[in-house]
């Protein structure tokens, strides 16, 4: 079973998470896409990697407790989560094995390549079970 | 009792995020929100009824993922909440930078050669071009070496050094697949460079015919992308890892004793290198050195190939790898099990207050415990010949052998009470303080070990140390041959 949902970033979201990216760059950074049913993304949450220093140059960890404060405060302005974004610092913006592993069903994962601290390509991916 | 639902999951919950239910532990809460929402059942659970991976449960503040709090008792005022693990990373990095790769060509010869390999979509073109480009280095070409250097090579890796500062020896012939019997007395780099150059002439191999030590380590290995440690020593593999987190090198590891053979991979991307894993050897005695160990021939073949294919693994960027991990392998009853290796965070090397520097020429034998304190009172020996006389002329005198059970199988001598180092300070009365004790084991190491630790003991008997151990009896000659039956 394959999705076919179409997703939209408004330009201030993705120049958002596109700066969130770049200043992480060595690090691996990621955050969560909000916005409406629709599937339209109107805001992005930056969120504090939280996998250990010497790690996170290729690995991205959300602390629960911290999407679930996240959660509610998307709710009180009215937004659903729809996926999630992080960087492959030097890397293509190609699913890895252990994206693979973590991905919940449904929610967009959307990745961005970071080389030399320059935003490439962009790439979104859905998981079905 | 109240569930909260995390929103990335609350599509399979008919959009709810909170659910009642009348359940009192986790195990029941999860069978009844599953049953109310079928569709959440295969989002929470895979195919084996295993909660999945990015599935977190939590009780108020307290994680309560692992199956054994599942039946813990809850109150009716808890709160359950069911959020997500949400985790991921880069591709695996391939430890040759994409210029690399991009400045090497593959010709018409090498689409020929490296077939196989351009085959796999995970290494095709790009994999086979920064195998090329890789710069590796093998530490030793014995038998771990052996296979290591020729997968290398058939492989297609650029440019291999080893350092080695042997002679093939007709022993190395059993296990060392590399070298054959026309070697024999031949430096094995010379061995080496012969067999490198029949698999692939364009491959650029440099042969150091040296001994590894902290003066000429950083210019042996300093620049090249990865280091394969195929040594058999301990002082060797201590100094390369050290050398290894101090100029930051990726350092593949391996070793094998007997029946059994332990590969990782360590100072890779951050993570633990040998002393986090060794803190400090083997206790002095416990373990024969490698060189009395002994070790079945193909198992080098076996520990060598998984040598080899971490390394391609590394330099091509791909799969899982023992990053932080140690396999072991027991070749006797085909078993084997990855361990995890942790960093630690006091290792002197590459914890957080680091006090190891730079490389330093450590006398292991000091490190080990087998070098003698000064301090101590000197061990008197026997050289073979003045044993091999007390024997000839009958002198009264108790024998100790103190060599594993295997080890005594060759040359056994006559009259001898064999007792492990460890049972020596028990089994002290099997002594006669009146009689000259005789200590021998294989190398005339672990019997200085043996006297001093009857010492300890309270033994106050004469007792001699045979100078070299067997080892070194191979070339006497008995006045009667029957001495060695």
């Amino acid at each position: 079973m394959t999705s076919h949902r179409q997703y939209r970033i408004t330009p201030s979201a993705l120049k958002k998470m596109k700066e969130h990216l770049m200043g992480e760059y060595p690090k691996e950074g990621c955050g969560v896409l909000a916005g409406g049913e629709d599937g339209s993304i109107e805001e992005v949450f930056l969120i504090k990697n939280s996998a250990d220093r010497e790690r996170s140059a290729g690995y991205y960890e959300i602390d629960p407790f911290e999407m679930y404060e996240l959660e509610k405060k998307a709710e009180e302005k009215g937004y659903v989560i729809l996926g999630f974004y992080h960087s492959h610092p030097d890397c293509e913006a190609m699913i890895s094995s252990e994206d693979n592993e973590y991905m919940l069903p449904q929610m967009l994962y959307v990745i961005a390549s970071v080389n030399n601290g320059k935003c490439g390509e962009i790439r979104g991916y859905i998981k079905d079970l | 009792m109240k569930v909260y639902i995390s929103a990335t999951l609350r599509n399979y919950f008919g959009k709810n995020h909170v659910i009642e239910t009348e359940a009192d532990n986790v195990r029941s809460v999860l069978k009844s929100i599953t049953d109310e929402y079928p569709d959440a059942k295969h989002i929470l659970f895979d195919k084996d009824d295993k909660l999945r991976n990015f599935v977190r449960i939590y009780v108020g503040s307290d994680d309560y993922t692992a199956t054994d709090m599942w039946y813990k008792q809850l109150d009716e005022g808890n709160e359950v909440l069911i959020l997500p693990a949400i985790a991921g990373g880069a591709p695996n990095d391939s430890i040759i930078n994409e210029a690399r790769m991009k400045a090497q060509t593959l010709d018409d010869n090498d689409i020929k050669r490296f077939e196989k390999h351009l085959l796999l979509k995970e290494i095709s073109v790009k994999g086979q071009k920064r195998i090329k480009a890789a710069r590796v280095v093998v530490c030793g070409a014995g038998s771990l070496g052996s296979s290591v250097i020729q997968y290398l090579a058939a492989a297609g890796v650029g440019t291999i050094k080893v350092i080695d500062d042997n002679d093939v020896s007709l022993a190395d012939v059993s296990s060392q697949v590399l070298h054959s019997s026309r070697d024999v007395n031949r430096p094995k780099v010379a061995s080496v460079k012969d067999k490198v150059r029949n698999i692939n002439k364009s491959i650029e191999f440099e042969a150091e015919n040296v001994r590894l030590n902290a003066d000429n380590i950083a210019e042996l290995i300093d620049g090249y992308d990865l280091v394969i440690d195929c040594t058999d020593n301990y002082k060797a593999r201590y100094m390369i890892n050290d050398a290894c987190a101090l100029f930051d090198i990726p350092l593949v590891f391996a070793s094998i004793y007997q029946y059994e053979g332990r590969v990782g991979i360590f100072n890779h991307n951050g993570g633990p290198c040998l002393r986090c894993l060794y803190p400090e050897p083997p206790e002095p005695g416990l373990v024969p050195t490698c060189a009395e160990g002994g070790t079945i021939s193909p198992l080098a073949g076996i520990i060598g190939s998984i040598q080899a294919n971490e390394a391609l693994k590394l330099i091509i960027g791909i799969g899982d790898h023992l990053d932080g991990k140690l396999l072991t392998f027991d070749s006797l009853y085909l078993s084997s099990r990855i361990l995890n290796v942790k960093k630690d965070s006091k290792c002197p090397l590459c914890g957080l207050s680091k006090t190891i520097l730079s490389v330093e020429d450590f006398d292991y034998e000091d490190f080990c415990g087998l070098k003698q304190d000064e301090s101590e009172i000197p061990v008197e020996g026997l050289t073979p010949q003045e044993f091999a006389k007390r024997m000839d002329n009958n002198d009264p005198m108790t024998i100790i052998d103190v060599r594993e059970p295997h080890e005594r199988a060759i040359m056994r001598i006559p009259n001898t009470i064999v007792i492990p180092i460890g049972q020596l300070a028990r089994r002290m009365k099997e002594l006669d303080p009146e009689v000259d004790t005789i200590f021998i084991c294989k190398s005339g190491k672990r019997s200085i070990l043996a006297i001093n630790t009857l010492r300890e003991a309270g033994y106050e008997g004469k007792m001699y140390n045979l100078k070299g151990g067997i080892d070194a009896m191979k070339d006497i000659v008995f006045s009667h041959e029957g001495a060695w039956l």
